[in-house]
């Protein structure tokens, strides 16, 4: 097992890719894609082991530092604050650029962006939003004191979470924010329990529940923009099948294939494959 | 564990508050528990179609994930909805089955001589189940109740996916933050109030146990537990 | 002087099938009865069939003149003693407590109740200053027989009914208590009404016996007269009474 999962194109007939992935629903899709398009990819037939599902961020730095996989899908806020621990900026080129340095001081690549970023997202219904006339956060620091909030732990802890959203934008909710599972606070908003969550911008439920993101106006929220980061012995492989992808992938376009995995309960890989088939091929 | 100490004495504000909240949740729903699983218990001795509904559906309820049941809890009126009132409705349901077999058992294995005797000296229904069965079965409603409340001490930390507070919150909040002293700080007093508890109410068993003796040596109790 | 106790045609029907058949008794007051037969012979539901723990299916049950079904099964249980083979006393409650559990239930007077409790333990040759605080637990097999017996009393019922009373208790300690009863009985002239399958118990404390036998009467009399029954039953049971050198009649 462990020597199959070596990158080692050389020993063998065709170039070997191993893709890995975190354990949820977003990077099995961004793995299916990265699998699926290489696999497409003209020349040399490659051989691509699938490693999903390997668990948090650091345990997939360290499957590639070690060169157990070969790339995987990973964004650019999360590997400032939790590899690199840097305060990830808020302009998203800059943090592009900071995390490619960061990586390249390793021996590590990135992608250019894929084209949407997964950072946290304040989230209302798509009635209130009408009702009240919310476009922004700041129209919702407007308002804020006739609603309830519902929060999870991590967006309660981080620095980059309730307590600096509040500062940014003198937020003020009826009462303090409900404390709960992430899970439920989808659930909370839907049943009208509360008014404002703080959820996922790429989550499927955004759209299967009616839901609508507030956009960031001030800049408040670090860039997590998604990436693929790699191996240089893949790059050769990588680049042209990365290039393909780049830019391409759309928030509204990874919220989609959440919720087909998630709400509709589809298989990743054909998610992953008809989303290809739309792409113009190189 | 002395950083762990130091942190706790740092806490301790918010970790007695914390506490309290937990110790509510749990006596909350115990005794909300115990007034419906009661006479739903004694029903059950007295009709199989009660027995076989009554301990079949807490058996049910039993297993429905925590937090699948927030999820039906959620919307649903006065009972539902975030915070405290949710984890108290889940705990409630989660304690109905431990209360309500305590009280089946109990009062099914009293000594059938001492039913016959109770009825031929001319008791009522009521004088039967007040004066006779419900001292006798004592220790075994006891016993249920003793397990309800020990596994609401470790359930009602999942209290904290619903904003209701209690020791879960430090450990949801570690498991959000990969901090293991938080995480620690929610589940060590919680582990010492599900012992704390346990002896308490223990103690409360053995002395009751010890008041109403039974001529016999005392029946074994789990046997009969979800009888026919 | 009319049957205090009187079945007629009595019927019950447990679990589908007959327990007891077209019974005829008629138990006169004062008199000692023994219902006799083997296991499954009927004579638990008769006796039960007099306090309405089992119902009669056919035929009627009469006690002092009046049909079981028209009596509060509550009232009716309290106006008759009922004793039961391991006495059934309360575990939680003391002697006393269990004695006097009846009297108060019935709402006599707190000394009353206390007197009569000292009364019947004296009776039963239990020293009350010994015996009214313990606990069913802390008694011999006899002892507990005898607050058993006490407790059936408490309310001086005019009739006794007894299941198996004695049947767990050693020879010597069964003896004595066949005594015991004896001379309650005379002292009191309470009607007895007592079940066993022992031949020689039904001898030695009836002065009338009814056999019982697959759920019907296979005779009924005094001893002498069951004795010289024809009937299979009575002929089997006095077979197996016949190599004991006397029958001690009473």
């Amino acid at each position: 097992m462990l020597f199959a999962a070596v990158f080692a194109a050389g020993c063998h007939r065709g170039p070997r890719l191993v893709i890995g992935s975190k354990d949820f629903t977003e990077q099995i899709v961004l793995g299916e894609l990265l699998a699926d398009a290489a696999q497409q990819h003209p020349g040399p037939p490659v051989e691509v082991v699938r490693r999903f599902d390997l668990g948090g961020t650091l345990i997939c730095h360290r499957a590639l530092e070690a060169g157990r996989i070969s790339v995987y899908p990973e964004y650019t806020g999360t590997a400032l604050a939790d590899i690199f621990h840097q305060p990830p900026p808020a302009d998203a080129a800059a943090a592009w650029r900071q995390t490619r340095a960061d990586y390249a001081r390793l021996g590590l690549r990135i992608s250019p962006p894929l084209g949407f970023d997964d950072s946290f997202a304040i989230l209302v219904r798509q009635t209130t939003a009408t009702r009240l006339h919310l476009e922004t956060l700041s129209d919702l620091a407007r308002v804020a004191p006739r609603l309830r909030a519902g929060f999870g732990y991590e967006f309660m802890e981080r620095p980059d979470g309730y307590r600096g959203l509040a500062r940014a934008y003198h937020l003020h909710f009826a009462a303090p924010p409900h404390v709960m599972d992430l899970a439920l606070t989808y659930m909370a908003l839907a049943a009208r329990r509360v008014d404002v969550i703080a959820g996922d911008s790429t989550a499927g439920r955004i759209a299967a529940l009616h839901l609508r993101q507030l956009r960031d106006d001030r800049h408040f929220f670090p860039a997590y923009q998604a990436i693929y980061v790699y191996r240089p012995e893949a790059a050769p492989l990588l680049r042209p099948i990365l290039a393909r992808l780049a830019g391409r992938i759309s928030t509204a376009a990874m919220r989609a294939m959440n919720a087909e995995v998630d709400v509709d309960h589809q298989d990743p890989k054909a998610v992953a494959l008809r989303w290809l088939a739309t792409l113009p091929a190189q | 564990m002395r950083a762990w100490l130091q942190f706790l004495i740092f806490h301790r504000r918010e970790l007695l508050q914390l506490l309290l909240e937990h110790i509510g949740l749990v006596a909350a729903s115990t005794l909300i528990a115990a007034a419906i699983a009661l006479p739903l218990g004694i029903w059950a001795t007295r009709s199989r179609a009660a027995r076989r509904w009554g301990i079949g559906t807490a058996n049910i309820v039993q297993t429905i994930p925590s937090l699948a049941m927030f999820g039906f809890l959620l919307p649903l009126p006065l009972l539902g909805g975030v915070g405290a009132s949710s984890a108290i409705v889940a705990l409630v349901l989660y304690s109905l089955l431990p209360i309500m077999r305590g009280v089946y058992s109990g009062i099914a294995q009293v000594d059938p001589a001492v039913k016959e005797a109770a009825v031929a000296l001319g008791l009522t229904a009521r004088q039967r189940l007040w004066q006779v069965e419900l001292p006798l079965a004592l220790p075994s409603i006891f016993g249920g109740l003793r397990v309800a409340a020990v596994i609401a001490v470790g359930t009602a930390t999942i209290g904290a996916a619903i904003g209701a507070g209690g020791l879960g919150e430090f450990i949801f909040r570690g498991l959000a933050t990969a901090d293991n002293n938080l995480i620690l700080a929610g589940a060590v007093p919680a582990a010492l109030l599900a012992l704390a508890v346990d002896g308490l109410l223990g103690g409360l068993e053995s002395m009751l146990a010890r008041r109403y003796r039974p001529a016999a040596p005392p029946p074994a109790l789990a046997e009969t537990a979800s009888g026919a | 002087m009319p049957p205090i106790i009187e079945f007629a045609h009595a019927g019950v029907r447990r679990e589908g099938r007959a327990a007891l058949t077209d019974l005829n008794l008629q138990i006169g007051d004062g008199e000692r009865w023994v219902l006799l037969g083997r296991s499954g012979a009927g004579k638990s539901t008769a006796l039960k069939a007099i306090n309405r723990m089992v119902e009669t299916s056919a035929g009627e049950v009469r006690c002092q003149g009046r049909r079981v079904l028209d009596w509060d099964p509550i009232q009716l249980r309290r106006s008759l003693g009922y004793v039961i083979q391991e006495g059934g006393l309360f575990p939680h409650f003391s002697v006393a407590r269990n004695i006097g559990l009846l009297p108060r239930l019935l709402g006599w007077p707190e000394d009353d109740t206390r007197k009569r409790v000292a009364e019947l333990l004296e009776a039963m040759g239990l020293e009350p200053a010994r015996y009214a605080a313990r606990f069913p637990h802390q008694l011999s097999g006899g002892e507990r027989q005898r607050v058993g017996v006490a407790r059936a009393l408490a309310a001086r019922p005019r009739v006794l009914l007894l299941d198996e009373p004695f049947g767990a208790l050693d020879p010597i300690t069964r003896e004595e208590m066949q005594t015991l009863l004896l001379r309650l009985q005379a002292e009191t002239g309470i009607t007895l009404v007592l079940v066993t399958h022992d031949l020689q118990e039904a001898l030695r404390l009836g002065t009338r016996l009814a056999l019982l036998h697959g759920g019907r009467l296979a005779a009924s009399g005094t001893p002498a007269e069951v004795a010289a029954s024809q009937h299979p039953e009575a002929r089997a049971y006095f077979r197996l009474a016949h190599p004991q050198p006397a029958c001690p009649l009473s």
